[in-house]
């Protein structure tokens, strides 16, 4: 009888025997679905530029050119840009004040003499000649620079939200799982009660309150101190299943203690499901805060994060739509990706939804 | 049990398409079964039985499966061409098939009474009131205390050996020719299991349904079943009247299963006996006798096709190159 | 049944007790209060305000007086809108959010379950995919997003619907339509979702074979045995589904200019006006542990396992 040790075993019968195990198993499902890996790509290219951002050759993010506010996107170097906006400007007050209407005429000769002063200033800035891709915020910062940064924070918060909750989340529910009786009772109970808390608004009441010093540790407390109950529960439950099986009689048999048991033996067979909360769980936080910075009551200015680039873009969204939108997509096609990857590994630790095809 | 022939499967191949490549679960089967006549198929997990059974009743998950050759001839139709509207109106009512775990097999949010009633009227077009004392007549047949007060419980309800009792009722109320039990046994105590078995022994007996059996236990075919196929590796390799085939198994297969059945009458000492090795993976088997790397008494030809069947009489049959001649 | 029924009525006493004391700490631990604002009042003044408001009081006296007279329905005045009640304020715009609520929530059921059904029945062909990038698209854009964009493309542009306001305003009843879209928008997608992943599941379960076995027209399989047990989950999500709704309705109502709880909440934190949030806090936890209770009594009708419990 072959063994199953060496990749290209084969048996009696010239079949090939390749081991099986859960993670080959469910990376070779992942690698086929091509949604999930194009969006673990995405991802993998948005925490790239992320990290690598101080290095960018981009712009400075909080640095302002009142010259160049609200410059949209193009490839040309600012100053034209500025100058064409200001001459269409010009052009339409000119059209309107020769349909009639003359209330406009002190604007018009104010509009002129800007746009002269402004094609001169052109020539001596060298501001001028930056090119801002993605365009400028209505105090003159490039939307490149603002939504990178604001990514990095962003995708920070998510991060490190995520890994707090993960951390106290598992920890509770494996001891309550495997402790179970009256101290299991306990801290359902106390889940139970926490979990009919109205979060939000203690998280929103807590971000009014404990203001603006360390805005950012605050958001991550926040919100974690909720969101650690899901997959605490998760987790219990799973434990619980587990528990109880052959191969964890076993060990006890062989004199593992509780600690060991928990963290050698239980934990790796959650491990899926919790590499599935985390993925999910990303995106949900990024979502949180920026609910809370479009509240005002997120990150502070001059850092940003894209909740709070959104919601400045809003401002001005039928004038300068590319402040709403550049941020705003990136978002999206950021959750989009840790959505569709999330789902990806669900499907690839899911025994059942095998051949499909 | 009579001569005449209700059920004939000629050469049924049911192909599996899946990611590590093409599962022949079923690879040329062919039996026949007899009006009144109960046949017991027997084979270890994974040798095709079940699939086998599906099969018959066109129940295969599409995809991944597919019947892939074959014919299931039921009177003068073929059931493998049938569409589905003819096929539907066969299922629960001439061919019916109950299964091994009656906790999961019985809708937990509906009462019995709804899921019993559904059938009925279904096929025999009664009314929901008349539906309703035929059904309540069936679990009194099944052996249910207080079958008009049970009727309206929910599965959760009743006991594992009782819930099996009612998919028994269930799958003969509408009166079918056939009756296909899938390891209907096997999820129960042994207690129970005799039970159930006698039940079903005597209500299909009453009610003249022919049944296919399907187990892995050779001692719940010895107590029902006329007629015994052994199936191994998607095929059957042997075939024939209950008593013959314990009496004269012809192929390797059987003659080691049987001998692994412990017997009460051999002096403690001596070793349990097992069939040494392991069933083989059916996906891209090539052509060869599936058991020869097990078997003790394996030729070479035996490595390079797979042995036609062949009647030795009485009713018997086997595929073995030791009853054949190699050409 | 109905010892099951108070049995949950009961333990909702300790989780409202919880909250309202929780609350109450912690807005007063905050630095901060709702008079330090006003900048150049005079110590005196400070002081008779205080006062007046019982707040030079221990703060266990407070909270002691405080709970009294909730427990009496009367939440006190509002520190910083010195002419209203919380009673009143909160009497004029609450049964507002809870409208936009409630229709928000019906979309996304109704809508969500039927996308459910017809992406599991059709799964992995092109009804499931753009119905489920639909769905992965609302739950990944935020609420402030899509309320803008809803504005931009069919008030300002196309002028079909009203910008904003409310319905007991000059828009009239076309108002409600672009905010409830908008809240219902990520709650219809995760609802989809969850009914597409339940429906598939329960169809690979045993009892379904059965009934396909007995020879059962699929539709009458689908409607009469999948369907019940698949919906369950979905009945469970309504309860903190409607507590995001009515958490998602601060950022709608700022966005639609809707006179709701919504867009006072948040300036009631900033101002420090405690009686408010206390209010407000008070109220939604309210909801959210009825909302769950129902729940719960409605699930345990629909599944017969569970109250023989």
């Amino acid at each position: 009888m072959a063994t199953t040790t060496i990749n290209k075993a084969v048996n009696e019968f010239n079949q090939q025997v390749k081991p099986v195990s859960l993670w080959a198993d469910a990376w070779r499902r992942l690698a086929k679905n091509r949604m999930a890996l194009i969006a673990l790509w995405i991802v993998v290219i948005y925490a790239a530029v992320g990290l690598l951002a101080p290095i960018l050759p981009i712009f400075d993010y909080s640095h302002q050119e009142i010259m160049f506010q609200n410059i949209p996107p193009s490839l040309r170097p600012a100053g034209e840009v500025a100058v064409d906006q200001a001459t269409k400007k010009l052009d339409q007050l000119r059209a309107l004040v020769a349909s009639g209407r003359n209330d406009l005429q002190d604007d018009l000769t104010k509009a002129t003499s800007d746009l002269e002063a402004l094609k001169v200033m052109v020539q001596s800035d060298p501001a001028a000649n930056n090119v801002y891709i993605l365009g400028t915020d209505y105090l003159g910062r490039d939307m490149l620079a603002r939504t990178i940064y604001g990514g990095r924070i962003s995708m920070l918060v998510g991060l490190v939200g995520t890994i707090t909750a993960m951390l106290i989340g598992v920890i509770f529910g494996a001891i309550a799982g495997y402790v179970g009786g009256r101290a299991d009772n306990l801290m359902m109970r106390f889940v139970d009660i926490m979990y009919s808390l109205p979060y939000m608004l203690i998280v929103i009441i807590m971000m009014s309150m404990f203001n603006r010093s360390g805005a950012i540790v605050i958001i991550f407390v926040a919100i974690a101190l909720v969101s650690w109950l899901t997959i605490a529960r998760v987790v219990r439950g799973q434990v619980i299943s587990l528990k109880n099986a052959e191969f964890i009689e076993a060990a006890r048999c062989m004199g593992a203690g509780p600690i060991r048991i928990i963290f050698k033996y239980l934990l790796p067979n959650i491990l899926g499901v919790i590499i599935i909360f985390t993925t999910l769980s990303i995106p949900s936080f990024i979502m949180s805060e920026s609910f809370l910075s479009y509240l005002g009551l997120g990150i502070s200015a001059p850092l940003a994060s894209w909740g709070t680039l959104v919601s400045d873009g809003v401002q001005g969204m039928e004038l300068y739509p590319w402040r709403l939108l550049v941020p705003a997509i990136t978002m999206t096609v950021f959750l989009f990706a840790m959505n569709f990857l999330g789902d990806g590994l669900r499907d690839a630790f899911d025994p059942q939804s095998k051949n499909r095809a | 049990m009579t001569d005449e022939v209700i059920l004939e499967i000629k050469d049924l191949k049911t192909y599996f398409h899946t990611d590590e490549g093409i599962v022949k679960a079923v690879d040329g089967v062919s039996f026949s079964l007899r009006k009144g006549e109960t046949l017991g198929i027997v084979g270890e997990s994974g040798s095709g039985k079940s699939v086998t059974n599906l099969s018959i009743m066109n129940m295969i998950p599409n995809p991944p499966g597919r019947i892939a050759g074959g014919e299931v001839l039921f009177g003068d139709l073929d059931l493998v061409k049938l569409d589905i509207e003819q096929l539907r109106s066969i299922r629960g009512n001439k061919i019916s098939m109950i299964f091994q775990d009656p906790m999961t097999s019985l809708n937990p949010y509906l009462r019995i009474s709804t899921q019993m009633i559904e059938t009925i009227v279904l096929h025999q077009g009664l009314d929901k009131k008349a539906a309703k004392a035929k059904a309540i007549d069936m679990l009194k047949l099944a052996g249910i205390p207080a079958p008009e007060k049970r009727i309206d419980q929910y599965p959760h309800q009743f006991s594992g050996g009782m819930r099996q009792r009612v998919m028994i009722a269930m799958g003969l109320s509408c009166n079918p020719e056939i009756l296909i039990a899938d390891e209907p046994t096997s999820a129960l105590d042994v207690t129970i299991q005799a039970q159930i078995l006698d039940l079903m022994k005597d209500l299909t007996a009453r009610l003249g349904t022919a049944v296919i059996l399907i187990t892995h236990s050779l001692g719940v075919v010895a107590g029902m079943c006329d007629t015994i196929c052994v199936m191994y590796a998607g095929r059957i390799v042997e075939r024939g009247p209950t008593a013959e085939l314990f009496a004269q198994p012809k192929h390797p297969y059987t003659q080691g299963l049987i001998k692994s059945v412990p017997r009460l009458d051999r002096t403690s000492g001596d070793r349990l006996f097992s069939i040494r090795g392991q069933p083989p993976n059916v996906i891209d088997l090539p052509d060869c006798c599936p058991f020869y790397p097990r078997c003790d008494r394996a030729m070479d030809v035996c490595k390079r096709k797979y042995p036609p069947s062949k009647d030795v009489g009485n009713g018997h049959a086997v595929s073995c190159w030791l009853y054949t001649e190699a050409k | 049944m109905t010892k099951f029924i108070i049995r949950r009525f009961l333990s909702l006493i300790p989780t409202m007790f919880v909250i309202i004391t929780l609350t109450f700490f912690l807005i007063r631990v905050a630095p901060g209060g709702p008079f330090s604002r006003e900048g150049h009042q005079s110590e005196q003044i400070q002081q008779n305000l205080l006062k007046k408001y019982h707040m030079d009081e221990p703060l266990i006296q407070q909270y002691l007086r405080y709970f009294g007279n909730v427990l009496r329905g009367d939440f006190g005045p509002s520190l910083v809108y010195q002419e209203s009640t919380v009673n009143d304020l909160v009497g004029l715009t609450f049964p507002v959010s809870i409208l936009l609520g409630v229709t928000a929530l019906t979309l996304s059921v109704v809508f969500g379950i039927m996308v459910g059904i017809v992406s599991a029945l059709r799964q992995n062909r092109w009804q499931d995919y753009s119905a489920m990038s639909i769905a992965v698209i609302g739950i990944s854009v935020p609420l402030f997003v899509t309320g803008p964009i809803l504005q931009l493309v069919f008030a300002m542009k196309l002028h079909w619907l009203p910008v904003a306001g409310w319905v007991m305003g000059r828009a009239g009843a076309l108002a409600i339509i672009m905010p409830a879209i908008t809240l219902s928008f990520p709650f219809f997608a995760y609802i989809a979702r969850m009914s597409r992943a339940s429906i598939l599941e329960v169809l690979r379960a045993d009892y379904v074979r059965t009934a396909r076995a007995k020879g059962l027209k699929e539709s009458v399989v689908i409607a009469k045995h999948v369907l019940k047990g698949a919906l369950l989950p979905v009945v469970s999500y309504l309860g903190p589904a409607f507590v995001d709704i009515i958490t998602g309705s601060l950022v709608v109502e700022s966005t639609f200019a809707i006179p709701g709880i919504g867009r006072i909440f948040v300036q009631s934190a900033l101002n420090r006006d405690y009686t408010l949030i206390m209010a407000t806090v008070i109220i939604y936890a309210l909801i959210l542990v009825t909302m769950n209770f129902l729940v719960d009594i409605v699930y345990s009708v629909l599944d017969p396992r569970i109250a023989y419990k």
